[in-house]
């Protein structure tokens, strides 16, 4: 299905909790609301699915309107499928009769053959007959997103389907239910506070803070060309340094001239803060330029040291774990940016970078 | 402790259980050739139709108000209580006093040509009972309802399941238990039941019980027969546990439901539905009672005021002292679940199956005759002449079953990992029970207090064998004008009852409304 | 001086002492009993205190309470519960001439142990529009074929038709008592009734023509609704064989209990009882009729009539009260 969210405002009459949402999700794809507790997605979700009233925009699914302000077709009229964050397993349904809780309009034969198969693809033949309080966290995760594909929706959503799993099984299970997103060819839009999770399963992400959403894109553009300071900010690691912009365009720091490939940048002053990843500030022993490591954290292949500047600034710089040095010791570093991303200092300019609500 | 508590039940039940070896053999034959095969049946059926009634509607009305929105539901939704408060046998003498033949009501519509049926039997009988018992059940599963929250409807309607078709699949099976609980409270009071069926004349075990000791002059047959009648109640306890061993009461997550609001004609439905319901069981016959007090207005005076309070202060201490022990009762079931104390607690709830006026007898009679024993003993002069301590006493066995079926549901609602955390952070016995339990139990505990006040408000045979010298309730002031037949004088006092009795009702209908924080710790999703 | 203070003390606290405290387990309700206490107390000085209940736990309380018991006398609404607290040895004798020259001898206990302090009598009452006195004669003709579902009845729960039924047992035999209720069964047009007032209701609506009441449930209806179309007929007032010796009557009764703690107040309470003006006051409250035959029944009583009563002792209505009981079981007298 085709999702096209309209300038969604929903909430209560005084205190909205979406603001202006709009975004466009094609067919087949698989979407992910990314952002803090708090920032409404799983408002966004329920808006979607019908659970909750509009109070302006449109929502239309292959250009047909689902919700706008006033009304809303019933949820079980939409043909959407929802994974809920605790479940909601049925308990007093086994395996089997969860998956085949939606199938009430196929025959008996059909019914059987659509939950086998769905068995099988969730890897859970042998527990048909289990009650859900009977399988492990992983499990029950895999018969809630077999029930809700089970009747075919043409939108699954799953609302922070992994947050009561650790990490290890996060990881694997978003990987199978990625496979099984792909499998069944639904249209997915996922929720979660997990870059992890969001990386490893979506085809395009949304970064949400206070209702609105700030950019809707490619994992790898919200990292390398956020938007803005938030997005900069939340997406990956990386810190601010000011800079100067010449009139030729380049932007000069206290580590030097910055000249980029491209850039990503609406800024209209020439004081600007430039974002600088962990890879973007190589170590250098040649380098005439020094910082005293602040801390470090060890990442196996790599170091993070945490890096003070001379003007107190500080900065992350990404190195070979080789380079084994201590806290308080100095090291030359220098920049290695292919792609710069600046900001107005004063940070008013970029599109809802540090609004308060 | 839960061994303690079901001490007070086992006096009357021990005392029916000695009577089963002085078996009378000419009585019997009597009672087995000409009362048993009459009185069996008869509570059978009734058992089978108030079970019926009791649930279908109890749970009708609370899946109605509690998952759906429509004209009227608010108030409904507190008034479809009210009935708690009516008691069973001035429901009953209503209902004959104007549906019967000679009833004003029946003999208008006979003049118009609409000739009403036969009311005094099995199903004017089942009629009125459920009709002032279905509260139980209805209070039970709404409560339950609000615990399975949103989540689970919501995940139906996700799977295309309209609301009536997500009730039907979802919400009841989910509530089950607690429609099997109510049910089986109403059932216990309906086996116990005298003053409904005397006023329809429809004979019941319990009217055998009654025979065998006030006419035929044996209280040992009396005692033998509620022998029989609670191995009848263990065996509904032990069905109910069979029928519910394999269920999962749903801790949903969310916020309660969101009601889905009805359209055009259903609308009306649902709304006639509950009117209806609410106009049977509370409206018209309190009207009719109103009547019949306004004819007796002189009788609106000190001693019913007096009597009023009384009931009043008797209801309350009561109902603090029946749930503070139930809850005890609930607590060691939690502490200790095992067989030991689940049998205790079974027999602590026996006693309200017991007819009272037995109950009070089988509890009385021991400790009368044990006094008079250290008396005869040491030349003693002591008396047990009634007294709170045994009033209390009295109404704790009789109505543990009544607190205990709410505080235990909500209990059982509490995470264990709650109790592990409190004992983390130091909080142990009492004080976490205080601290942890208590706050989140209060749902049930209302529950519980406010069914026990207006059971005591209702009750007679305890509080006529135990009262002190002196003491006036309601319920006596009903017991003493109708037992020299005059039904419409005791309209006035009948009617002090069912308002007294509003007052915990309307308080315990605010508790169920208010919307709370969610029990179980989901916070507001994000 | 200081010795007169000492005496007038100790005399204040003899006196109390002495002045007798009256205990009464009573079933008789206290609407009914509580104004005549009052007077006995206001003449007397004797306090009285009381409790209400029905006969049954009464019985119960009394017998395991035994010696320690607080009460002095007991008070029920029939004779057959006094016969059966005698029977328990819950009674015990009074030899009091004034109560055997006050009080028939066919209303108290042969052996003293209970008087009967006012007389109930249940009787015919019947629709003075559809029923003509004349074809009214005996209980027993009740259930002739005449009366084919025109018969209504109250429960054969209730103690006054067990008491009936009893007196029947003892003056006509088994046999010829459960022919008679058997027809009277044969001829019930409605299910036994709760009470006598739904009686006379039913009797007034239609539903049938003749019924058995005590009076003062009749007394009491014709005071509220003067217009209704209901009479008493006094039945059995010439009896032949095998028919009751007169209009069947019941008593609301006394006995002193055995463990008495004051059995001279207690018999000194029961002969102010039977006299004069507590006779009067007894019947009148509740329109039955004194047991004392030399006191006069009130106006609205009188005006029903004088009735032959039927003459056998009533400890007959308790001895027999069981038999009566299955005997109206075995015939569905419900």
């Amino acid at each position: 299905m085709d999702l096209q969210l309209e300038n969604l405002r929903a909430g209560y009459a005084g205190r909205a909790v979406l603001h202006q949402l709009s975004l466009h999700l094609g067919s087949g794809r698989i979407g992910c609301l990314l952002g803090p507790s708090g920032c409404g997605k799983t408002t966004a979700l329920r808006v979607i699915a019908g659970f909750e009233p509009l109070l302006a925009g449109r929502i239309l699914a292959d250009g047909r309107p689902l919700s706008s302000a006033g009304t809303v077709l019933p949820p079980e009229h939409r043909g959407i499928g929802m994974v809920f964050q605790d479940l909601a397993l049925m308990p007093h349904l086994s395996v089997a009769g969860n998956i085949a809780f939606g199938l009430h309009r196929l025959d008996r034969r059909q019914r059987a053959a659509r939950v086998a198969e769905l068995l099988s693809l969730v890897g859970l033949d042998q527990r048909a007959d289990a009650r859900p309080h009977q399988l492990s966290g992983g499990q029950q995760q895999r018969v809630a997103l077999a029930r809700a594909l089970a009747p075919r929706p043409r939108l699954v959503l799953l609302d922070e389907p992994f947050s009561a799993l650790d990490v290890e099984m996060r990881e694997r299970l978003s990987q199978d239910v990625r496979r099984i997103l792909l499998h069944e060819r639904s249209t997915a839009l996922l929720v979660t506070h997990s870059q992890i999770e969001a990386f490893a399963m979506a085809d395009v992400i949304g970064v949400m803070r206070e209702g609105r959403l700030h950019q809707w894109d490619s994992a790898y553009r919200l990292y390398h060309r956020p938007v803005d300071r938030f997005v900069a900010d939340f997406i990956g690691e990386g810190r601010m340094l000011p800079g100067r912009r010449e009139a030729d365009g380049a932007i000069r720091t206290e580590l030097g001239v910055l000249r980029a490939h491209s850039e990503t940048s609406a800024t209209t002053s020439a004081q600007v803060d430039v974002l600088l990843r962990p890879d973007d500030v190589v170590h250098d022993d040649a380098s005439l330029v020094t910082a005293a490591v602040t801390a470090r954290a060890f990442r196996g292949a790599a170091f993070i040291y945490t890096l003070r500047l001379d003007s107190g600034h500080e900065l992350l710089s990404l190195v070979p774990s080789h380079h084994d040095h201590a806290v308080g010791s100095r090291i030359g570093i220098r920049l290695d940016a292919r792609h710069v991303v600046a900001f107005d200092q004063a940070g008013t300019t970029a599109p809802g970078a540090s609004r308060q609500p | 402790m839960a061994v303690l508590l079901a001490l007070p039940t086992l006096i009357p039940i021990g005392a029916s259980l000695v009577a089963l070896t002085r078996l009378d053999a000419e009585l019997w034959s009597h009672l087995t050739h000409y009362v048993l095969p009459h009185v069996l049946p008869n509570t059978l059926w009734l058992l089978a139709g108030v079970s019926l009634g009791v649930s279908v509607l109890g749970t009708a009305l609370a899946l109605l108000v509690g998952l759906f929105e429509f004209p009227g539901r608010r108030i409904y939704a507190w008034a479809l209580l009210l009935p708690l408060a009516m008691p069973a046998y001035v429901l009953a003498t209503v209902f004959v006093g104007s549906l019967d033949y000679a009833g004003h009501v029946a003999t208008f519509l006979r003049a118009r040509g609409l000739l009403l049926p036969e009311l005094r039997n099995l199903a004017g009988t089942t009629l009125v009972m459920s009709a002032t018992l279905y509260p139980y059940v209805y209070l039970v599963v709404r409560a339950s309802l609000a615990a399975q929250g949103a989540r689970l409807l919501e995940a139906a309607r996700s799977l295309g399941l309209s609301p009536w078709q997500a009730a039907r699949r979802v919400a009841l099976p989910l509530a089950l238990p607690a429609v099997a609980a109510g049910t089986l409270l109403a059932a216990m009071e309906t086996l116990a039941d005298f003053g409904t069926v005397a006023a329809f004349n429809y004979d019941t075990f319990t009217s055998a019980i009654y025979k065998a000791w006030f006419a035929l002059f044996s209280v040992d047959a009396a005692l033998q027969l509620a022998g029989v009648l609670l191995l009848l109640v263990l065996l509904l306890l032990v069905l109910q546990a069979w029928a519910l061993r394999a269920r999962h009461t749903a801790d949903g997550g969310g916020a309660p439901a969101t009601r889905v609001a009805l359209r055009g004609p259903a609308a009306w439905l649902a709304s006639g539905a509950c009117a209806l319901v609410l106009l049977l069981a509370f409206v018209a016959p309190a009207l009719q009672l109103l009547l019949w007090s306004l004819q007796h207005l002189a009788d609106l005076d000190a001693r019913l005021a007096g009597a009023a309070l009384r009931s009043l202060q008797l209801g309350l201490m009561a109902a603090l002292m029946v749930t503070a022990a139930a809850t005890l009762l609930a607590f060691a079931g939690r502490r200790a679940p095992g067989e030991p104390v689940r049998s205790a607690t079974r027999i602590a709830t026996l006693g309200y199956a017991l007819p009272g006026a037995l109950l009070a007898v089988g509890l009385y009679v021991p400790l009368a005759a044990l006094i008079a024993g250290l008396n005869a003993r040491w030349g003693l002069r002591l008396g047990l002449q009634g007294g709170l301590a045994l009033m209390l006493l009295a109404y704790a066995v009789r109505f543990a079953a009544v607190a205990h079926a709410p505080v235990a549901t909500g209990l059982a609602r509490i995470r264990g990992s709650l109790d592990e955390a409190a004992r983390l952070a130091g909080v142990t016995g009492l004080r976490q029970i205080a601290r942890v339990h208590l706050p989140q139990l209060l749902p049930g505990l209302s529950a519980a207090l406010a069914l026990v006040f207006v059971d005591v408000m209702k009750e007679m045979p305890i509080t006529l064998m135990t009262r002190p010298f002196g003491w006036d309730t309601l319920a006596l002031r009903v017991f003493e004008l109708t037992s020299e037949g005059q039904w419409q004088r005791a309209a006035l006092p009948s009617l002090a009852i069912v308002g007294v009795g509003l007052i915990p009702v309307i308080w315990l209908m605010r508790q169920l409304d208010t919307p709370r924080a969610d029990p179980v710790g989901h916070g507001p999703a994000a | 001086m200081r010795t007169a203070l000492l005496a007038l003390l100790l005399l204040g606290i003899c006196t109390r002492s002495l002045a007798a405290e009256l205990t009464v387990y009573s079933s008789r309700i206290e609407d009914l009993i509580k104004p005549i206490f009052g007077r006995y107390t206001a003449e007397t000085g004797t306090p009285i205190r009381f409790i209400t209940d029905k006969e049954g736990p009464l019985l119960q309380r009394l017998r395991a309470e035994g010696a320690s018991t607080p009460a002095d006398l007991l008070l029920t609404v029939d004779a057959g519960n006094l016969w059966q607290a005698a029977q328990l040895g819950l009674l015990q004798p009074v030899q009091s001439e004034v109560l055997a020259a006050n009080l028939p001898a066919h209303l108290r206990d042969p052996e003293g142990r209970w008087f009967g302090l006012s007389i109930r009598a249940r009787t015919v009452v019947y629709h003075s529009g559809r029923v003509q006195p004349g074809a009214l004669s005996t209980y027993e003709a009740l259930g002739d074929a005449r009366w084919k579902d025109r018969l209504c009845l109250r429960t054969s729960k209730k103690v006054y038709n067990q008491s009936l039924v009893a007196m029947m047992l003892a003056e006509l035999g088994p046999q010829r008592t459960e022919a008679v209720v058997a027809g009277w069964v044969g001829n019930l047009a409605a299910p036994p009734f709760a009470s006598d007032n739904e009686v006379m209701e039913a009797i007034v609506a239609g539903r049938c023509d003749v019924g058995l009441v005590n009076t003062y449930y009749y007394g009491r209806l014709m005071r509220q609704r003067p217009e209704l179309p209901l009479k008493l007929f006094w039945p059995n007032q010439d009896p032949a064989e095998g028919e009751l010796g007169g209009v069947h009557v019941n008593v609301s009764g006394m006995g002193v209990t055995t463990h008495s703690p004051h059995p001279e107040a207690a018999v000194k309470f029961l002969e102010w009882l039977s006299q004069r003006p507590a006779q009067a006051l007894f019947a009148g409250l509740n329109l039955e009729f004194p047991a004392n035959p030399a006191v006069e029944a009130d106006a609205i009583t009188a005006n029903w009539g004088t009735f032959t009563q039927d003459p056998v002792n009533l400890a007959e209505a308790g001895r027999r009260q069981a038999e009566a009981v299955r005997l109206m079981d075995r015939v569905g007298y419900r």
